[in-house]
């Protein structure tokens, strides 16, 4: 091997990470597009095109879309990306590399036929049968051979902290993966398995794993993304590097016991639902404390925020994730969640950290990547980011306020009862005064889906290496003056 | 001795994995480290 200077740059493998960033705007608009669908189909029965086009076939489908193909495939391009520049050495192996990339691909593809074919384990977010997951289990140990390959090779001693929260986030999600999906297939030429355990312990599995999904997949994982891209994009050092390190051990510590609170008032004994929601209000310190570390980067320097769309999708993703880390908590609490539970409260929810938070942290870093990966300037337009971000805030903000008005009047319609002690409305009433509001979901939905579509055509500019005239003469307008 | 911890597994747990928490948060605050922090803080911004 020939010696090299820390002053030349590595050889970095960055096909790898344009092949997964192209994956991501895909499987992004698929997602989201399919979103649109079935939140079209709670205003429009008839849109219900039965076996294969139902609801209950394409939420699994919607949910697994946008979660881990959209979001997956953003952890891949970003954490290859991250690992490499953070460590000053090429990816450990090529060949894994590029395995990685097509036997992660073919995961989605199996289970999202599964989904449309019928073939589901039932298990919310865990939805793939035995064989989809034993693939995976393939795939997701080559991720970390390639991960912890380059880790070790690394020719930065220090190990920067984004990559620590990657780490995490690959580690805990093998190890929920392989625990909820254990199971006994049933026949002999059929897709059919049960679940090992059963009953209560079997759910409360299910949400061990459910609400770390949340954790370590879009929270984790998304937050090894904004250590790198926020300070990359203001070009500043995050504020402070200890309270990173405290934000990783606290978030990390906490956040497994959170999962009970999915099961209040079941059949789960009271000591852990009550230790499921202590731990879920402990959660809300590591969580500020991480947006307030991503917010303040920008002290002292905050006029970048006034001119830098890219850099206004990482602030505001990260003001939506002290949101929504502050509405999770407060739901956990067990009375609340008997307003809340089952309800299209949760739903809001889910959606403005993903659409807020997960969305928005990860355009952030694609609208950074596009241009250096294809070695061009800059954007197509920076107007059109800023059109991206508008449009598809007003869409998050249709949608959050329209799941909490239609949420807590489901809930609070759920449980009035009259002098006689009979409920009040009947279920039907209930799906009746929520129809407006899934009418403005829809409406969210396609915003939000505009907006990325958008991001697609600067892309599309962006790659092709087209120049915007106007704005390249505005640019330079403004350096001569 | 195996008896006694899975008696107490759940104290141990909890007196271990919190021990370990305060122990990285005090070292992480440790003086005469904000130097080496803010070197790593930069490491993002070294490489292109």
């Amino acid at each position: 091997m020939t010696a090299t200077t820390t002053t030349e740059k590595p050889n970095y493998n960055d096909e790898i990470v344009k092949m997964f960033t192209i994956a991501t705007i895909f499987w992004g608009v698929v997602g989201f597009a399919a979103g649109v669908f079935i939140a079209s189909q709670m205003v429009f029965p008839d849109l219900n095109i039965e076996p294969w086009l139902n609801f209950g076939r394409l939420r699994p489908l919607h949910t697994s879309a946008v979660i881990f193909a959209f979001g997956g495939n953003a952890l891949f391009a970003t954490s290859y990306f991250v690992v490499q520049r953070t460590c000053g050495v090429r990816l450990w192996s090529d060949m894994l590399a590029k395995f990685t990339f097509w036997g992660y691909q073919s995961v989605i593809v199996l289970a999202a036929l599964g989904y449309v074919l019928g073939v589901t384990q039932g298990k919310e977010y865990a939805e793939p049968e035995w064989y989809v997951d034993l693939w995976l289990t393939v795939v997701w140990v080559a991720y970390l051979l390639v991960y912890l390959g380059t880790v070790m090779t690394r020719k930065v001693s220090h190990i920067y902290v984004a990559n620590w929260f990657y780490l995490a986030f690959i580690i805990t999600v093998a190890v929920l993966h392989l625990g909820n999906n254990i199971s006994i297939p049933v026949e002999l030429l059929g897709a059919k398995s049960y679940s090992a355990p059963s009953g209560v312990q079997s759910a409360m599995i299910q949400w061990w794993y459910g609400h770390n999904a949340v954790g370590f997949f879009l929270t984790a994982g998304f937050l090894g993304m904004m250590y790198y891209f926020v300070p990359k994009q203001a070009n500043r050092p995050i504020y402070s590097y200890r309270l990173s390190i405290v934000h990783f051990w606290s978030l990390i510590f906490i956040y497994i016991w959170a999962g009970p609170h999915h099961l209040h008032y079941t059949a789960l004994p009271d000591w852990a639902q009550t230790l499921g929601m202590t731990f879920s209000i402990m959660l809300w310190m590591p969580s500020w404390g991480g947006m307030i570390n991503g917010v303040m980067t920008l002290s002292g320097a905050w006029h970048k925020l006034r001119e830098d769309p890219v850099l206004q999708f990482m602030i505001i993703a990260l003001a939506f994730y002290g949101m929504s880390t502050f509405e999770g908590p407060l739901m956990s609490i067990r009375a609340v969640n008997s307003l809340s539970h089952y309800t299209d409260w949760t739903i809001g929810h889910v959606h403005s950290g993903a659409l807020g938070w997960v969305g928005f942290i990860s355009f952030g870093a694609l609208y950074y990547l596009v241009p250096k990966l294809w070695g061009r300037e800059r954007l197509y337009s920076t107007k059109l980011v800023s059109l991206h971000l508008w449009i598809a805030t007003i869409g998050i903000v249709f949608y959050i306020a329209a799941m909490w008005v239609s949420g807590i009047m489901q809930g609070l319609m759920w449980r009035s009862y009259n002098d006689m002690g009979f409920l009040e409305y009947s279920f039907v009433e209930t799906v009746m005064a929520m129809k407006p509001f899934y009418t403005i979901r829809v409406l969210g939905g396609l915003l939000y889906l505009t907006g990325a579509l958008i991001m697609v055509y600067n892309f599309w500019k962006t790659i092709r290496g087209d120049v915007n005239e106007k704005e390249q003469q505005l640019l330079s307008q403004g350096a001569a003056a | 001795m195996i008896d006694f911890v899975s008696d107490n597994a759940g104290m141990i747990g909890l007196l271990f994995f919190f021990s370990f928490f305060v122990a990285a948060s005090v070292w992480t605050f440790r003086p005469g480290a904000k130097g080496q922090y803010k070197k790593h803080a930069h490491i993002p911004l070294e490489e292109n």
